[in-house]
């Protein structure tokens, strides 16, 4: 794994001067090491391969022309993570909860794949650099992918962001409210609304 | 003046009025149309939900009765209050009973907006996530529990609910949850027929299926026969809002553009809109009638 720096560097470069030879023999180091590691069940090198390729997944969306721009690197980091962490590491299940910002921006991608960052702002009601800012921390702990379409961004759970949200412990500060008594709330029309009826945006239910 | 029915004997009909834009006569038309009802013996029940720029106390028929309070608390103090709490018993704290008219045969109340004299409403709106308090809060219960709590208590047969212009979330919820009757309001200009459009389909797929009355306001007076510009706008509308009454057309007029009157509250209607707000409470109270044979 010393040598991983070095390759990831090659890499950048190589996809800066569109150098395709250094292009795939960069990728052909960097997948066959995600392949020791997992094989040799190499926790360290699992982990320093991630930070990594979460890394190499955003410059590939910009420069790589050889393939699908930086889906192999989010691929290669979901198959380390499932295929190597017997537990979730703590930094995203500190992420998580929803009553922090980064659990309901995870959220709101859950409940709507491929939202912009702007889309965001506006539901979480924060600024844009507030949301960029915890956006870069949830990437970063591979919970989430970004996916740029033309000049927007578009965000998706990574399979290790689902797999925390639904593994995630409640704890003191995530609990539901106790449950409270409505004496007044007519019973038939809560059973039209559902259970937990998502919020009626008018954007939400339009048509064209 | 018509006459509507006994009051408090019908089932209350919540009427949520809405606009895609601000400045069309949302606010106005609503305060008319209490009015009228109230005039003619109707228990009515306002709130207003447009915590953004609340309007409805400013109207001095709206003003409480007996002592006048320079800010009273409102929907948002009894939100603020239900959030991880048992309800209140009573509403009273929240709503005041308007001054209305002498000659009034029926009584008006007002949920205000809240206190917004006071730094906790800020407060309140700015740390306040619609999704979050909907969806984890127990809002949508909350809010039930209000919509039958106001039934119980003050046995209204209308409650009007004025929302903010545009597509926020408390007028989703006013609208699509609360409301048995969406009155949409709209100037006749493109972007606010597109807008309501959306409103309108949106609310034809929600599960509690409002009815929807139209209301075009205000409408200058420009020629209306065949093949002018406005019997065109009239053509599309009936065209794409499908199943859809006729709208209600609201005139326009500068005096009332530069100082909202109440014009039913006047004896000669000196503006010639009296009459289009009777014919619009005609219509609400025809989708309340249709709505309870439903």
């Amino acid at each position: 794994m010393d040598k991983l720096p070095h390759h990831c560097e090659a890499y950048k470069k190589a996809l800066q001067a569109n150098d395709i030879e250094g292009i795939h023999e960069a990728k052909t180091w960097l997948t066959s090491a995600a392949a020791t590691a997992i094989l040799k069940q190499d926790t360290a090198a699992v982990r320093a391969l991630r930070a990594r390729l979460t890394e190499l997944a955003g410059v590939a969306d910009h420069f790589d022309i050889t393939g699908k721009p930086g889906d192999r690197w989010r691929t290669l980091a979901d198959i380390l993570y499932v295929a190597a962490e017997n537990s979730p590491p703590a930094e995203p299940l500190r992420l998580v909860p929803p009553g922090k910002l980064s659990g309901s921006i995870l959220k709101h991608i859950r409940e709507q794949a491929g939202l912009t960052p702007n889309e965001l702002a506006q539901r979480c009601q924060k600024n844009h650099s507030h949301i960029s800012n915890e956006l870069k921390k949830l990437e970063s702990a591979g919970l989430i992918r970004k996916v740029r379409k033309g000049r927007n961004q578009h965000l998706f759970l990574s399979a290790q962001g689902r797999e925390a949200l639904d593994g995630r412990a409640p704890s003191a500060g995530d609990r539901e409210p106790p449950t409270v008594n409505y004496p007044h709330a007519d019973p038939e029309r809560l059973n039209k609304l559902g259970e937990n009826p998502r919020l009626p945006h008018l954007f939400q239910t339009v048509h064209g | 003046m018509a006459e509507y029915g006994k009051p408090g004997t019908a089932a209350a009909r919540f009427v949520a009025f809405h606009s895609c834009q601000g400045g069309v006569g949302r606010t106005l038309a609503l305060a008319n149309c209490a009015r009228v009802l109230a005039a003619s013996g109707q228990r009515v029940v306002l709130m207003d939900f447009d915590l953004e720029a609340p309007g409805l106390q400013h109207f001095s028929v709206f003003a409480p009765k007996g002592t006048p309070k320079q800010a009273h608390p409102g929907f948002a103090e009894y939100l603020a209050a239900c959030v991880g709490n048992e309800p209140p018993d009573s509403l009273k704290d929240y709503l005041y009973e308007c001054k209305g008219c002498p000659e009034d045969q029926g009584r008006v109340w007002l949920m205000p907006a809240g206190n917004h004299g006071e730094p906790h409403y800020r407060e309140c709106l700015d740390g306040c996530t619609w999704n979050e308090f909907y969806t984890r809060r127990d809002g949508y219960r909350i809010l039930e529990n209000l919509r039958g709590h106001l039934i119980a208590e003050y046995r209204p047969d209308y409650v009007f609910m004025d929302t903010h212009a545009g597509f926020s979330e408390l007028s989703g919820i006013a609208t699509h949850q609360l409301a048995d009757i969406a009155v949409l309001v709209f100037s006749l200009g493109e972007p606010n027929l597109r807008g309501t459009l959306r409103v309108f389909h949106s609310l034809r797929q929600t599960p509690l299926r409002p009815r929807i009355v139209l209301a075009a306001s205000p409408v200058p007076a420009v020629p209306m026969d065949k093949g002018s510009p406005f019997y065109e706008k009239m053509q599309w509308i009936r065209r794409e809002f499908q199943d859809a009454a006729k709208p209600s057309i609201i005139p326009y007029h500068p005096v009332l553009a530069f100082d909202g009157r109440i014009v039913v509250d006047e004896r000669d209607d000196p503006f010639s809109c009296g009459l289009a707000y009777r014919k619009l409470v005609d219509m609400i109270r025809e989708a309340a009638d249709a709505q309870g044979g439903a």
